[in-house]
């Protein structure tokens, strides 16, 4: 353990604002450095208590609902998290972009979620107006799925 | 709320009164195990159902207790069950509770060994302290606050940079922090008296 250990990145950690690889890096470190560990133990107190003191609940929620739905929307890539984000936004279904309308949608979806079939587990980005119909299928690769199978969603083909 | 059902009213007693304390305290700890667990989402839920649930195990001591304390404790739990995720990342080793090691939930390792500064300080006085920082910061530190994102804070403060926000927000956390250990000294002081 160093003592004179002045590890810069745990407020931006604490804050989210670091790179997935950097923030392996931070946990890997305080797993080890008691040092650190009791400063982000500090920083967790404030941060805890500055929350609970000033937070606006109603509000908070919309940004958290709204980066949510940023992460989860396959294929999205704005970064402005809108100023007054509807606060149900992720209880119905997420509309896609107006220029992703349709199968594009889909796609994009499946290009988001690597190797996926599209199951009914994980994918329903579908467009309203784009027809699908509901297959069983007894495996699935997706990691979502069951082992007994699964629902696959596609396409409905024209007859 | 699902139209035509009513959602169930919060007991009175004991059990009403942890509800009560969980559902003050969930979205934050949510909120800041998000932070930090990264994009993980089950880790993140893991960490806050982990620590809620001690706080039900304990909650007939924790109830008794000053809310600062209680707050001072939850964070305590977080911090030695993300340090413990952390450790586990790397290891082979799983120490998920199971059926087995349920009995590990009710020891009390979150203890501490003498009050913290932490257990002393209110909310009502982080306001005050909040209030008495300079107009960047406390504007930078009370937008944090409520859950936004440093480039997010840099947009609403028209500041080129997310890093200028960083920065500010590091000033603010090491004035706020000077500020209530004064206070909290005192007030310790004051009950030991």
């Amino acid at each position: 353990m160093s003592t004179a250990c002045e590890c810069e990145d745990l407020q931006p950690f604490l804050d989210g604002s670091l790179s997935a690889e950097d923030q392996r890096r931070i946990r890997a470190h305080l797993a080890h450095c008691d040092v650190c560990a009791r400063r982000f133990h500090d920083l967790l107190q404030l941060e805890m208590l500055a929350r609970l003191a000033l937070e606006d609940a109603a509000e908070s929620e919309r940004w958290v609902s709204a980066r949510q739905a940023r992460d989860t929307v396959p294929g999205a890539d704005w970064d402005d998290v809108p100023e007054h984000w509807k606060e149900d936004v992720l209880e119905a279904q997420v509309p896609p972009p107006p220029e992703r309308e349709g199968r594009a949608w889909h796609q994009g979806a499946r290009r988001f979620r690597r190797r996926c079939p599209g199951c009914a587990n994980c994918c329903p980005w579908f467009a309203k107006t784009e027809s699908v119909e509901a297959v069983s299928v007894p495996r699935l690769p997706c990691p979502r799925s069951s082992r007994s199978g699964g629902t696959l969603l596609r396409p409905r083909t024209r007859r | 709320m699902v139209p035509g059902r009513e959602e169930p009213p919060v007991r009175e007693g004991s059990g009403g009164e942890f509800a009560a304390f969980a559902i003050r305290h969930q979205p934050v700890l949510v909120a800041i195990a998000r932070n930090v667990c990264g994009k993980s989402a089950s880790d993140c839920d893991d960490l806050v159902q982990d620590v809620l649930l001690r706080a039900l195990l304990q909650w007939e001591r924790l109830k008794r207790w000053p809310e600062p304390a209680r707050r001072a404790w939850l964070v305590r739990v977080l911090h030695n069950r993300f340090l413990d995720q952390c450790r586990r990342q790397g290891a082979e080793t799983d120490r998920r509770v199971d059926l087995h090691n349920v009995h590990m939930l009710f020891e009390d390792p979150e203890a501490a060994p003498e009050p913290e500064q932490w257990e002393y300080v209110t909310e009502d006085e982080l306001r005050q302290a909040v209030a008495r920082l300079n107009e960047k910061l406390r504007q930078a530190f009370e937008l944090h606050a409520r859950g936004l994102r440093h480039a997010e804070i840099a947009r609403r403060m028209n500041t080129p940079s997310a890093g200028t926000v960083g920065t500010w927000l590091f000033h603010a956390r090491r004035r706020l922090k000077a500020m209530l250990h004064d206070t909290a000294e005192r007030r310790r002081q004051e009950r030991e008296r």
